[in-house]
């Protein structure tokens, strides 16, 4: 008996435990992108630079549900990805701070000057959509065009989108969808989607997964996680609204109050080397447009040029205010709605 | 306050105040102060406001639904199976017993995950055997899986309860001219009756708490337990967190209240005697097999819950590509920390629960002020759904001078006390058997306050000890309610990174992760039994 | 008379072990037969034969003509107190006395009428409504007899009934039944370990032990006249004396001559016999001219309230004497002790050659 006692306090003593007996020097990092991306700079930022990584994956809406209640002691050093507007609010709310990396001059000047210093931009993904037309054939419904097609009978049950309140995608969405109609038409929208919407899910790549798969027919989601989908040999085809879309700006933002800062600081500078945004399309099954302009980009990534994308405010729909008062309506008013 | 005599004498050891103290303060400090933070986090206006919001109202309603839907069918099955295994005359019960524990070891959301693979609209069996176009998010999927998940629950009360009637009785109505439907009605099933309802109880609180498997397939439906985490997570919404979390807690409070102080209390025990007993008559047949039946359906529906996560663990493509691969394995290998920090954080929490389960059982069962408070707190968990303690923890504990969020002990703490009341009642049900001459022996010889406790209840404790320590280890090592708000850099749990690879898709590698945590966890426990056994054989005692 | 109940060559076996081993019993009517044995002698699987709840691999049971050995426990006629009492906790009183009337689809004031009928008679009227748990044991204990008797059975089993209650209630108890069983003229079955119970109780008593039945006759006989040593050592206490066939009528025991009466058996033979300590004469001073008369020295004297029991050492050999608690022997007396011819009695007998490969149980 006392055997059983001394052995489980030694397992617990001898395998390190979380916060401690870790090497000289580690950077802990908030990852909101596609897990395998994560999974491949915990790989290869040691790699090149010897300082340990560690990560805890969640979505942008959650990774800032998550600073915010740390705020007085935050565990994590460096956010790297997600959508740009949790990122904005996140600088506006002083849980992160400016930074500027020494590549900031070989970073892509349109991007720069969206987000206003207020992040570092990481790459540029647009909204659209992933399409699953033999589930559409075989519900005989068009392949929608605007997003006020979706609110015909037809996509009953047939339609997923991520939900604002973890995913930055979903909020993207929300703010293109305002920013495309004025806030009161874009609600009524919503509401009348709301029917056809088979799941609220809570990343924002798992519409297209779902659409892949079959679950549903039409994913809204960054065109480039369709892209993966396709690659990976699902059967769906993507797309955008031809009436306005959005796009995003991922982020990359040192947390304020780091534990470990120099280390932070050097996993900023490598994210955006050439060698480490490469990582996003070889490794992480990411087709984003890259920051840095001397990373080549990706052929099967999404451009700008083929879809009609709108002219995002970042700085107004990435104020925490507005974003909250968005995501709140959304949440009072839309989806609480019987189907 | 005047302190009898009795009540002095164990004052005046030191050894037993100290124990008092410890004993005390962790209970306030790790079950009494979180709850009371969540309580008063919103104000008053909040709590005023919630008719309005038509969303919480909705959520309610939703779980109420669900809740009552669920129940029902989880305890009709539990009743099933609790007949099976308790009649020697249905064939295949030691079968039915085994396979109605299997849900008990999965992790909560393993049965939606399972059936969404199965019976999805890319189902296996849905779609690809039955070409049947079945959307199984919302509530019809939640109801099946959450009686799958749950009727162990209900099985094992009732069985409990059929198990203490002693079959005389059923003899005795036997020999006074009753027959086989005579004595199922008049005796068998009116004697079940508390137990039926302890369990429907019992499970109503774990469906109204389940968060592991609506969080998968519950789609759109807005649940309170989901709801609690979506506000936390989604939006740093502390206090609608707290609100939704407070309104959750009324229905579960007042169901633990209801049965521990009434229907608990109403259990018939059959008076035992002396004398070889009798095998039970031969069970009326239409009931037989009924039962077989019904069990032998809800046994298949429970190996597909297996079989399922296995399945996606070695296809590759699900859906699609049905070929076998290993890539999941790989996957998951490179996940392999998270493992670790599941087998730590439970052996962690297995430990403090088994600890404090065993010293707060000694205390209360001595006469000392505040007992009665103490026996509270240390059931109180019991009647707190898992998200209730995650937010508890979260608010209790992200400030000095107990900054502990972030940390793995919030994680291992907030575990180890929510399942306290396991470790505590097994213990206090065993020291209530060991005879109070023996320690009045040992005092007599010399012994006081704490010696007594090592030296001659902890011998006898052994089983309960472990009893804690395995039953809040297998617990903590699927838990997901609470991980999901305490996970921090460093200890992210299994559970933890199988939910976030379901909800972005990666199925098989999550399929593959789940197959991993149920081997290590099997195997976990197997060595801890195993090592254990040693300690349980009888020791000569009195 | 004919007989109510008769056994035919019982067997009962679990397994391997064999626990009623071909009994055959013969019961009268309105009579009360006890089953004695120790403990695990098969007496209460006997008893659940009769009830219905175990059917014998051998053997037959019949009531009056009818074979009942295969018939279910509700059909046959019989009604058994058990030895826990097994009352139905979530009834009453009155519901648990009435409920073989119930099943028997007695109409419900009829049913009234007989429940308060046979509460009197065991002397609980009054107490109709209360729960088995308000009850004190002895009260759960007529309960569970009333429960009994109510449906009139044809006859009536108690298992070990008065096992769980305090020895003064006991007595108490056990003499209600009696007056009862007899006022009633109910054929009764009654199982117990108790002698003494067995002696005040009973009309005949069957000695059982490993399954077989040593003895069958009524209290005085079995414990006057018993068949074998166990028997004699099983119900009340004897002295045993291992002696040799001299002559007819007499026999050599520890190097003096016995005389008993009616011993027949051929000279040389080896025999037990058995005396009561009640049965043996005391004397303090030496006794000339009579036979069967030891010298011998007391070892220790206990009183007992009604008797002295004295152990006394003669002839080489330990003995029990009982007598009145006024006799005032001490330690180290001398005394002489008379063993009467005529209860001097064989109980043993040293088995021939033949009988010796059989083997004892």
């Amino acid at each position: 008996m006392r055997a059983v006692f001394l052995a489980v306090v030694v397992f617990l003593l001898l395998v390190p435990a979380g916060s401690g007996a870790a090497p000289a020097q580690r950077v802990v990092v908030l990852c909101s992108p596609n897990p395998a991306w994560c999974d491949a700079i915990k790989e290869e930022f040691p790699r090149a630079t010897g300082i340990a990584l560690d990560y805890v994956r969640l979505s942008s809406g959650e990774g800032l549900a998550r600073l915010r209640a740390e705020r007085r002691n935050p565990s994590f050093d460096v956010w790297f990805g997600g959508t740009g507007d949790p990122h904005m609010v996140a600088f506006e709310e002083g849980l992160t701070e400016a930074y500027r990396p020494r590549s900031w001059g070989d970073l892509r000047p349109e991007l720069r000057e969206a987000v206003a210093g207020k992040y570092i931009p990481l790459y540029a993904g647009i909204l659209g959509w992933a399409l699953n037309e033999r589930v559409l054939r075989e519900r005989g419904a068009p392949v929608p065009r605007t997003w006020r097609d979706l609110a015909d009978a037809r996509y009953r049950g047939l339609v997923a989108y991520p939900n604002p309140n973890t995913s930055g995608t979903g909020y993207t969405m929300l703010a293109t969808l305002v920013q495309v109609y004025g806030e009161q038409q874009a609600f009524d929208l919503l509401k009348q989607v709301h029917r056809n919407v088979a799941e609220y899910t809570r990343s924002g790549a798992a519409p297209g997964q779902l659409t892949g798969r079959g679950e549903v027919a039409v994913g809204i989601t960054f065109i480039h996680d369709a892209v993966d989908q396709v690659l990976k040999g699902f059967p769906i085809s993507y797309g955008a609204p031809r009436d306005g879309t959005g796009y995003e700006i991922g982020g990359l933002s040192l947390v304020k109050g780091a534990p470990n800062r120099a280390a932070a600081v050097a996993f900023i500078e490598w994210a955006l080397t050439p060698e480490a945004q490469r990582l996003g399309p070889e490794k992480g099954q990411s087709y984003q447009i890259p920051s840095n302009s001397k990373t080549p980009i990706p052929p099967v990534a999404p451009r700008f040029e083929a879809f009609r994308v709108i002219k995002y405010d970042f700085v107004k729909y990435g104020s925490a205010a507005v974003r909250d008062r968005l995501v709140k309506r959304w949440t009072d008013e839309v989806f609480p709605l019987p189907k | 306050m005047v302190l009898s005599g009795e009540v002095r004498r164990q004052l005046a050891d030191p050894g037993i105040v100290l124990a008092f103290a410890v004993g005390a303060g962790a209970l306030l400090l790790f079950v009494l102060y979180p709850t009371l933070r969540v309580l008063a986090y919103p104000s008053l206006a909040d709590y005023l406001a919630i008719p309005q919001s038509v969303r919480w109202v909705q959520a309610a309603r939703n779980s109420l639904l669900t809740t009552a839907l669920s129940t029902t069918t989880a305890v009709t099955v539990g009743l099933a199976f609790a007949f099976a295994t308790t009649r020697p005359d249905v064939p295949g019960r030691r079968f039915f017993r085994a396979v109605a524990l299997l849900p008990l070891f999965a992790p909560p959301f393993m049965v939606a995950f399972s059936y969404i693979l199965l019976f999805g609209r890319q189902g296996l069996v849905t779609r690809h055997l039955l070409g049947l176009d079945v959307n199984l998010f919302g509530l019809p999927g939640l109801w099946l899986v959450q009686t799958v998940a749950f009727f162990p629950l209900a099985m094992l009360v009732i069985a409990g309860v059929l198990e203490g009637v002693n079959p005389s009785l059923e003899h005795a109505a036997r020999n006074l001219g009753a027959d086989e439907k005579n004595v199922l009605r008049t005796v068998t099933l009116a004697l079940a009756r508390p137990g039926i309802a302890g369990a429907a109880l019992v499970v109503a609180i774990s469906v109204l708490a389940d968060f592991g498997n609506a969080v998968v397939i519950a789609g759109g439906m807005p649940l309170l337990a989901t709801e609690a985490w979506f506000r936390m997570e989604g939006m740093a919404d502390l206090r609608g967190a707290s609100l939704v979390v407070a309104l959750l807690v009324v229905p579960t409070t007042a169901l633990f209240l209801v049965e521990r102080y009434w229907v608990g209390r109403r259990r018939y025990t059959t008076v035992a005697g002396r004398g070889t007993r009798l095998e039970p008559p031969p069970t009326y047949p239409p009931l037989r097999w009924a039962v077989f039946f019904v069990c032998t359906a809800v046994s298949v529906l429970v190996l597909l819950v297996y079989l399922g996560v296995v399945a996606g663990a070695f296809t590759a493509v699900w859906g699609r590509d049905w070929s076998f691969t290993l890539e999941h394995f790989a996957l998951a290998r490179d996940r392999v920390g998270s493992l670790w920090a599941s087998l730590r954080v439970a052996a962690g929490a297995g430990l403090v629960t088994a600890t404090a389960g065993v010293l707060l059982a000694f205390l209360t069962s001595r006469a000392l002020p505040l007992r009665r408070a103490l026996d509270f707190l240390a059931v109180l968990p019991g009647a707190l759904p898992g998200v209730f303690v995650g937010v508890g923890f979260v608010l209790a504990f992200n400030r000095p001078p107990l900054e502990l969020v972030g940390t793995p002990w919030v994680l291992v703490l907030a575990l180890a006390f929510w399942h306290l009341p396991l470790g505590y009642q097994a213990a206090a049900a065993q020291l209530q058997q060991v005879d109070r001459s023996i320690e009045e022996a040992a005092s007599n010889l010399g012994a006081r306050g704490l010696h007594v406790l090592r030296d001659v209840y902890l011998p006898l404790l052994r089983r309960a000890f472990l009893e804690g320590f395995t039953v809040s280890f297998v617990r903590a090592v699927t838990n997901v309610s609470i991980a999901v708000f305490l996970v921090s850099p460093g200890n992210v749990v299994a559970t933890f990174a199988i939910l976030n690879m379901i909800g972005n898709g990666i199925w098989g590698g999550a399929a593959a992760l789940t197959v991993l945590l149920l081997l290590v966890s099997f195997a976990a426990l197997g060595l801890a039994r195993l090592g254990a056994g040693r300690a349980l054989r009888p020791t000569a005692v009195g | 008379m004919a007989a109510h109940l008769r056994l035919v060559n019982v067997v009962k076996r679990f397994g391997a072990a064999v626990a009623v081993d071909g009994v055959s019993l013969e019961i009268e009517e309105g009579c009360f037969f006890t089953l004695l044995g120790p403990s695990g002698c098969g007496k209460t699987t006997l008893l659940r034969v009769v009830a219905g709840f175990h059917t014998p691999d051998a053997g037959d049971v019949f009531l009056r003509d009818r074979r009942i050995t295969h018939l279910p426990p509700h059909a046959r006629g019989t009604a058994m107190v058990f030895q826990e009492y097994a009352l139905f906790p979530h009834m009453t009183v009155a519901e648990n006395v009435g409920y073989g009337l119930r099943m028997r689809r007695v109409p419900p004031a009829r049913a009234r009428d007989r429940v308060a009928r046979v509460l009197e008679l065991v002397g609980l009227l009054g107490h109709e409504a209360k729960y088995p748990h308000q009850l004190s044991g002895g009260q759960q204990q007529r309960v569970a007899l009333a429960r009994a008797l109510v449906v009139e059975p044809e006859v009536l089993l108690l298992d070990e009934p008065l096992s769980n209650l305090d020895a003064k209630l006991r007595l108490r108890v056990r003499d209600e039944l009696r007056e009862l069983q007899r006022r009633l003229g109910q054929t009764t079955v009654y199982v117990t370990h108790d002698q003494e119970e067995a002696l005040a109780l009973s009309d005949r008593v069957a000695v059982l032990n490993h399954g077989r039945v040593l003895q069958v006759g009524t209290p005085e006989d079995v414990y006057r006249n018993p068949a074998s040593r166990f028997v004699a050592e099983f119900v009340g206490l004897a002295n045993f004396v291992a002696a040799e066939v001299v002559a007819p009528g007499r026999v050599r025991a520890g190097g003096v001559e016995l005389h008993v009466d009616g011993l027949q058996g051929a000279s040389g033979r080896r025999v037990v016999l058995a005396v009561r300590p009640e049965e043996v004469r005391v004397r303090q001073e030496p006794v000339d001219g009579k036979p069967n008369v030891l010298r011998g020295r007391v070892r220790s004297a206990t009183f007992l309230g009604a008797v002295r029991r004295v152990t006394v050492e003669a002839a080489g050999l330990g003995w029990i004497v009982d007598v009145r608690a006024d006799e005032p022997l001490a330690p180290q007396a001398e005394v002489s002790l008379e063993l009467p011819a005529e209860r001097l009695r064989v109980v043993e007998e040293e088995p021939t050659d033949e009988q010796r490969g059989g083997g004892r149980s």
